[in-house]
């Protein structure tokens, strides 16, 4: 039986994710000229490693967004070079996760008409 | 699965929130470099430098149980800048007083000038990011097509 749902909940969740970096990144260069702005941050994979290092279900961990609190209070703390860093980085492995997804249903497709 | 399509170009929304802040710090850095000449004394104030100072902008949704979307940055708001005027002694100056002094205005050419040079760099940075986002999204529909 192919459960779509099943064989797709980790690309999903982690397509959620990387969307939720992006649009926190686009956010923080957007404000990088706002007093006393502090960046955004979405956290993922350290939840991910923290629950599979103690042998929790890691299908049930969720993607945070939180305020990034560091450097002095009341000074903006984005570095522009960081965040572009970060929105690179995320295109790759956005890249890499649709490839996945489309190659599930690119399979399937093989399945259904044998070619 | 969340709302179909809900937010997907938001990214592009938030960075043109980036794009026409910087903007319009540019115009204000226009407007200073315009009206730096114009003089005044005691009784007719001088131009007097403006600065634009902004503010995040977190737009509410209501499909998160009243949670905050981070939306780029809000509208500007403009301020003058309180620093006091230069003096000069330019007697025979339309403006001077009778003891011959002259009220100047309190913009700083350079200052104005490394301002415009801040504001290219970030209003490049605001685009590069535009792109990158659009690029993510076209390699989502090649990716997820074939």
């Amino acid at each position: 039986m192919i459960d779509f749902d099943r064989d797709t909940a980790f690309t999903q969740k982690m397509l959620d994710v990387l969307s939720a970096r992006t649009k926190a990144a686009l956010h923080n260069v957007a404000n990088q000229n706002v007093e006393g702005f502090k960046r955004y941050e979405v956290t993922f994979e350290d939840q991910l490693r923290a629950a599979e290092a103690e042998g929790a279900d890691s299908s049930t961990i969720e993607a945070e967004t939180r305020r990034d609190l560091s450097g002095p209070p009341g000074i903006n703390n984005v570095v522009l070079m960081e965040e572009l860093a970060i929105l690179g980085k995320t295109a790759l492995l956005h890249d890499v996760m649709t490839r996945r997804a489309g190659a599930y249903f690119s399979t399937l497709n093989k399945a259904i008409f044998g070619r | 699965m969340t709302e179909p399509m809900k937010g997907v170009f938001r990214g592009l929304d938030i960075a043109t929130a980036g794009l026409r802040a910087e903007m319009q710090r540019s115009e204000v850095v226009a407007s200073n470099l315009g009206n730096m000449h114009r003089t005044g004394n005691a009784k007719n104030e001088p131009y007097r430098r403006r600065a634009i100072v902004f503010e995040e902008l977190l737009e509410d949704e209501a499909s998160k149980g009243g949670g905050r979307v981070a939306s780029g940055v809000g509208k500007g708001r403009i301020v003058e800048d309180t620093t006091d005027f230069p003096i000069f002694y330019q007697p025979g100056h339309p403006d001077a007083d009778e003891s011959g002094k002259v009220l100047g205005s309190n913009v700083d050419l350079f200052q104005e000038l490394i301002d415009m040079q801040s504001i290219e760099r970030s209003f490049d940075a605001n685009l590069a990011a535009m792109r990158t986002y659009r690029t993510m999204l076209q390699n989502t529909i090649n990716n997820m097509s074939r």
